[in-house]
C-alpha cells in the first residue's frame, strides 16, 4: 500500500515539477510572468481599442505563447537557438562562411519555428505587400504627380532617427531597425528588421520592432494632429485644392511597370517589396485577373497576416524585451513617426508657398505611410478647421506615395549597412 | 547594374558620425531623386494622354453636336415655364414638395413662379456633389 502511495505522490511531484506553473516560479521566471501580462495589455488594445487588431492580436498571442514557462525545451513552440549562424573557420581561425542550419529548424523546430521561417527568409512581407497591392489606387498620385515629393519628404524621420538611434549606442543594424518604424509601414518594418538583425547578437529583435511600429500605427490619430495643427496656420488649413483630373486605364497600368522597373534598376534592395505591390496593382488594374486578385487581397492575405504576426509575436521573448533598450525602441519610435509628420507637413507648406496657396500642407502629413489612416487624418484635421474642405482624396497622394517612399528608404538601409 | 552609392557599414558595431551623416544624406538624397524620376516620368505621360484625350473629346464633341443638334430643338418645344432646363423635373418635385410640407406649417401658400440654375460650383463640383462628398467623407 505505501508502495503504491509513494509512486501515486511521486508522479504528481513530477507532472508538477514539469509543469509551466513550477517553471513560473523558478530562475527568471517571473520574467515570464510580466511578458504574459504585457501580451494581454496588447491584446486588450488590439480587441477593446481596436489598435490595428489584424495584426497586433496574432503578435499579442504569439507573444504570450513564446513566453509560457515550458521545462523541455523539446516541447517549446519557438527555438530561437536553432536560428543562429553555424560559422565554419579555416585552419588559421578566420571565418570562411556563415549560415542558419534550416535543415535543423525542420527536424527540430516547434510550430512555430517552421511559421517563422517565413519571416526569417522574408517570404511574409513580400506577400503583404501583393495584398495591399490588390487594394490601392494609385489614381490620385498619378493625377497629381508632385504628391510624390510629400512621399519622399516624409520618409525624414528614418533618416533623422538613425542619427538619434546611433548616438543611444545601437548598431549599426539596431539603428537601421529602429529608424524604419519611421516608415509607418509594418511590413516593411518587419522585412527589414529581420535582414539587418541576423547574423549576430542583438540587443533587440524583430518582434521589438514590430510591436512598436504596430503600435505606433494604431497611433498615428493621435499622434499626428497635434504635430499638424502646431506647424500650420488656421488659413493654411482651409485652403481647399482643386478637383483631380481623371485617370485613364492605361496610365494605371503604365504606373506598376513603370515605377517597378525604376526602383528595381536603382534601388535593387527594394525590388521584392515595390515589384510585389505592382504585381498586386496591375492584377487589379488589368481587369482580367479578378479571381487572383480576390485570393491575394482576400484569403492569402489573411493567412500570411495570421503566420506573420504570430510568428513575429513569438520573437518576443523575455530577454528581448525586458530591458532598457526596448524603452528606448519605444522612445525612438514616436521620435520617429513625430520627425515623419513633420517631414511632410514642412515640405507641404513649402509647396503650398511655392504653389500661390493651391496646396494644402495637410496632405503632407499623410506622406508616412500608415495607410488609409495618414489621409484619413489629414481629411479629418482639414475638415475640423473648414466642414466643406475635402482633403481625402489629395492625401491618398502622399500616402501611398509614402509606401512607395518607405520600400525605397528600406532598400537604402538594407544596401548600406551589411 | 547599378551604383553602389556609398561602402557597406558593418551592421555589429556602432555609428561614427560621419557614417551617421552619410546613411542620412545618402538616404534622404536616394529616396528624393528615385522618385524625382517618378514625377517626371509620370507627369510626362500624364500630359500626354490628357492631351491625346482633350483631341479626342474635341473631335467627339464636334460630331456629337452635329448629331444632336436635331433632337435638341425638339426638346426645346416642350420646354415648361417654370423651369428653364427640364432635366431636374424629378428634382425640383422633390422640393417644392419640402416648401409645400414647411409652408402648411406656417398656413401660407407659396407658388413656385420659376426655377433658374445658379453657378453653385465650388471648386469644380455642382452642390449636390459637394453634399454627396460631405456624407461621404463624414465616417472618416
Amino acid at each position: 500500500m505505501s508502495d503504491f502511495i509513494n509512486l501515486f505522490l511521486d508522479t504528481l511531484k513530477e507532472i508538477w515539477q514539469t509543469s509551466g506553473f513550477y517553471a513560473l516560479f523558478q530562475g527568471d521566471g517571473w520574467k515570464s510572468i510580466i511578458m504574459l501580462l504585457i501580451s494581454f495589455v496588447f491584446m486588450y488594445l488590439a480587441i477593446a481599442k481596436q489598435f490595428e487588431p489584424l495584426l497586433l492580436l496574432p503578435i499579442a498571442f504569439g507573444m504570450f505563447l513564446t513566453n509560457l514557462p515550458i521545462i523541455n525545451i523539446e516541447d517549446a513552440m519557438y527555438h530561437p537557438e536553432l536560428f543562429d549562424y553555424v560559422y565554419e573557420y579555416a585552419a588559421d581561425g578566420s571565418v570562411i562562411d556563415h549560415y542558419i542550419d534550416y535543415g535543423r529548424v525542420l527536424k527540430e523546430g516547434g510550430l512555430l519555428d517552421i511559421l517563422y521561417l517565413g519571416v526569417k527568409l522574408g517570404i511574409y512581407p513580400p506577400i503583404i505587400f501583393l495584398g495591399i497591392g490588390t487594394m490601392t489606387d494609385f489614381a490620385p498620385l498619378i493625377a497629381n504627380p508632385r504628391s510624390f515629393l510629400l512621399g519622399a519628404a516624409a520618409q525624414g524621420g528614418i533618416f533623422f532617427t538613425f542619427i538619434g538611434a546611433a548616438l543611444l549606442g545601437f548598431t549599426a543594424a539596431e539603428a537601421g531597425s529602429i529608424a524604419i518604424i519611421g516608415g509607418a509601414d509594418g511590413p516593411t518594418a518587419i522585412y527589414v528588421s529581420t535582414k539587418l538583425l541576423s547574423g549576430g547578437d542583438f540587443k533587440i529583435s524583430t518582434g521589438t520592432i514590430a510591436l512598436a511600429a504596430y503600435t505606433y500605427m494604431a497611433l498615428v490619430p493621435v499622434i499626428q494632429p497635434p504635430i499638424m495643427k502646431a506647424l500650420t496656420t488656421k488659413k493654411e488649413r482651409a485652403i481647399k485644392m482643386a478637383t483631380l483630373r481623371t485617370v485613364s486605364k492605361t496610365e494605371k497600368l503604365i504606373f506598376p511597370v513603370a515605377v517597378t522597373l525604376i526602383v528595381a534598376l536603382i534601388v535593387p534592395s527594394a525590388a521584392p517589396l515595390v515589384g510585389m505591390l505592382m504585381l498586386g496593382n496591375i492584377l487589379k488594374e488589368s481587369g482580367v485577373c479578378s479571381r487572383l486578385v480576390d485570393t491575394a487581397q482576400n484569403a492569402l492575405m489573411n493567412i500570411i497576416t495570421i503566420f506573420l504576426g504570430v510568428s513575429v509575436g513569438a520573437t518576443t521573448k523575455a530577454d528581448k524585451i525586458l530591458n532598457l533598450e526596448f524603452a528606448k525602441v519605444i522612445a525612438l519610435g514616436v521620435v520617429a513617426f513625430a520627425l515623419g509628420t513633420a517631414s511632410g507637413l514642412l515640405l507641404g507648406k513649402l509647396m503650398s508657398k511655392l504653389s500661390g496657396g493651391k496646396i494644402n500642407p495637410l496632405i503632407g502629413s499623410a506622406g508616412v505611410s500608415a495607410v488609409p489612416m495618414a489621409a484619413r487624418v489629414s481629411q479629418k484635421v482639414g475638415a475640423q478647421t473648414d466642414p466643406t474642405n475635402f482633403l481625402l482624396m489629395h492625401a491618398m497622394g502622399p500616402n501611398v506615395a509614402g509606401v512607395i517612399g518607405s520600400a525605397v528608404a528600406a532598400g537604402v538601409l538594407l544596401s548600406v549597412i551589411g | 547594374m547599378y551604383f553602389n552609392l556609398m561602402a557597406k557599414i558593418s551592421a555589429t558595431e556602432k555609428v561614427s558620425g560621419i557614417e551617421q551623416a552619410a546613411v542620412t544624406f545618402t538616404g534622404i538624397a536616394v529616396v528624393f531623386l528615385v522618385l524625382l524620376i517618378l514625377i517626371i516620368f509620370v507627369g510626362c505621360f500624364g500630359k500626354f494622354f490628357d492631351k491625346s484625350k482633350k483631341n479626342n473629346s474635341s473631335s467627339g464633341n464636334a460630331s456629337a453636336a452635329a448629331a444632336i443638334k436635331p433632337v435638341t430643338e425638339t426638346k426645346s418645344q416642350t420646354l415648361c415655364d417654370a423651369c428653364d432646363t427640364c432635366d431636374d423635373d424629378e428634382v425640383i418635385a422633390v422640393i417644392s414638395a419640402v416648401i409645400a410640407q414647411m409652408s402648411a406649417a406656417d398656413g401660407k401658400n407659396y407658388k413656385i413662379k420659376s426655377v433658374k440654375r445658379k453657378n453653385t460650383k465650388a471648386y469644380g463640383r455642382p452642390i449636390w456633389a459637394t453634399e454627396g462628398l460631405r456624407q461621404n467623407t463624414n465616417p472618416f
